[in-house]
């Protein structure tokens, strides 16, 4: 390769990478979104989330109990340029079968890396892509952490409605994140002995694709309180964005292909350098959980806390 | 342990003072009022802001429905109280007017929004 047109190239990756110029963390234009907690927004940013607790019933079926999953996470973000970031997401999870004693043990760590490509101010508009990695064999088995890689490339995307020309409707915005996760490895198996019949039995589990999909769709009364009419809201409510998060997945392989997921009603507030957030779960269908769940977080906007040091990209100007 | 202690302070202050010393200005309110109908018409805009802003990088403009600036020279941060900018206005009639604002808080963080209000 010739010097200049290594030149070249690398110039021309610079400027792709530099392009967005980000400004706040969450803003395009007047909009401020919040960061989701069931849904990966489509922002950038340097962020906590510390703790994510979620709690949910599974059900039963065969000689299986019904069980409830209690999680603990942390996720945390960092950006290497103003438009590119990477991410590291852990859980710890407890399982508490119906009559049974609970197992724990850490899930597989997660790592993403996500590049925001469009950020549009007048119609409050963003699009990023990413690719997430679940590192195999990271996590106890005993919480069932896969013993495999997987990848997840994802479209995300958000759009706020503050361009229309109804009043009521534009504190709303919408987020969304489409990807597919695919599995590195076709097929599990497993031998154990049968001690009844004095032989080996081999089970073999198949590992699909799957279509990962959700939605958010945020309410923002400090929007409408700035940018549309003050309405004479006080703290704590001036600063509270009423959301509804939906995340689900689609085997796109195997018999059974039957979408599983949650619908969560909820409230973040936001802060100055932090946001908290409350959510209900309520499964889609008997396979996705039983009862009403729970979902809290605590957030921090760490460019906001730490603006010169790690708060900041690594590289390039960040305001 | 710097860390965890800017963490564990972030939260404290944002809990326990709802406007704290770090992050992006967030319009709090303004006179006239985001959305309102005001009678007579006022002779400045006035904005008050969650943060102290950067006089040199902050800005508002008040404009009419057409787009035509009705500004009676540049707006200004308060020199009493950093969190507060005002820009004078030529004489208005009735009619709608947008304001538009771009500001940048004392950490370097920018942001912007735009509002209107209507003059009877």
């Amino acid at each position: 390769m010739s010097r200049s047109l290594f030149v070249a190239g690398a110039a021309g990756l610079s400027a792709l990478l530099f392009a967005s110029g980000a400004e706040a963390h969450g803003t395009a234009g007047n909009r401020f979104f919040v960061a989701s907690m069931l849904v990966e927004d489509p922002f950038v940013a340097d962020e906590l989330a510390l703790p994510t607790i979620s709690s949910m019933r599974e059900r039963g079926s065969g000689e299986e109990p019904g069980s409830r999953e209690t999680e603990f996470e942390f996720e945390w973000a960092k950006t290497i340029t103003p438009s590119f970031a990477i991410s590291f997401e852990q859980a710890y999870s407890i399982v508490k079968p119906k009559g049974e004693k609970s197992v724990r043990g850490f899930g597989n760590l997660e790592v993403g890396f996500k590049y925001q490509v469009v950020k549009d101010a007048p119609s409050e508009f963003v699009l990023s892509f990413g690719v997430g990695f679940e590192v195999g064999g990271w996590g106890n088995k005993r919480v069932e952490a896969d013993t495999f890689w997987s990848a997840t490339p994802t479209l995300y995307f958000g759009k706020g409605f503050g361009d229309v020309g109804v009043d009521f409707l534009r504190p709303l915005a919408i987020t969304g994140a489409l990807g597919v996760n695919v599995p590195f490895k076709k097929r599990t198996s497993m031998t154990t002995f049968d001690a009844d019949t004095m032989d080996f039995e081999t089970e073999i589990e198949r590992h699909y694709k799957t279509l990962q999909w959700g939605m958010t769709f945020q309410y923002s009364l400090p929007y409408l309180q700035a940018n549309v009419r003050d309405i004479g809201l006080g703290a704590p409510f001036n600063r509270l964005v009423p959301i509804v998060e939906m995340a689900f997945e689609t085997p796109l392989g195997g018999p059974n292909r039957k979408t599983t997921g949650t619908i969560n009603p909820g409230l973040i507030w936001t802060g100055d350098s932090i946001q908290l957030g409350l959510e209900a779960q309520i499964p889609i269908n008997r396979e996705s959980g039983k009862g009403v769940g729970v979902l809290f977080q605590v957030h921090f906007y760490l460019d906001d806390i730490f603006p010169n040091s790690i708060g900041k990209p690594i590289f390039g100007a960040t305001k | 342990m710097k860390t965890i202690i800017g963490l564990v302070t972030a939260l404290a202050v944002n809990l326990l003072a709802p406007y704290g010393a770090w992050a992006h200005a967030a319009l709090q309110r303004a006179e006239p009022k985001v959305g309102s109908e005001v009678s007579p018409a006022p002779q400045k805009v006035t904005l008050w802001f969650t943060e102290a802003l950067e006089p040199a990088l902050s800005k508002v403009e008040v404009k009419t429905a057409a787009g035509k600036s009705v500004n009676a020279g540049e707006s200004k941060v308060a020199s009493d109280d950093k969190r507060r900018i005002e820009a004078a206005v030529e004489t208005l009639s009735s009619g709608t007017y947008r304001v538009e604002w771009s500001v940048v808080s004392v950490d370097g963080h920018k942001t912007s929004g735009s509002f209107i209000f209507t003059v009877k």
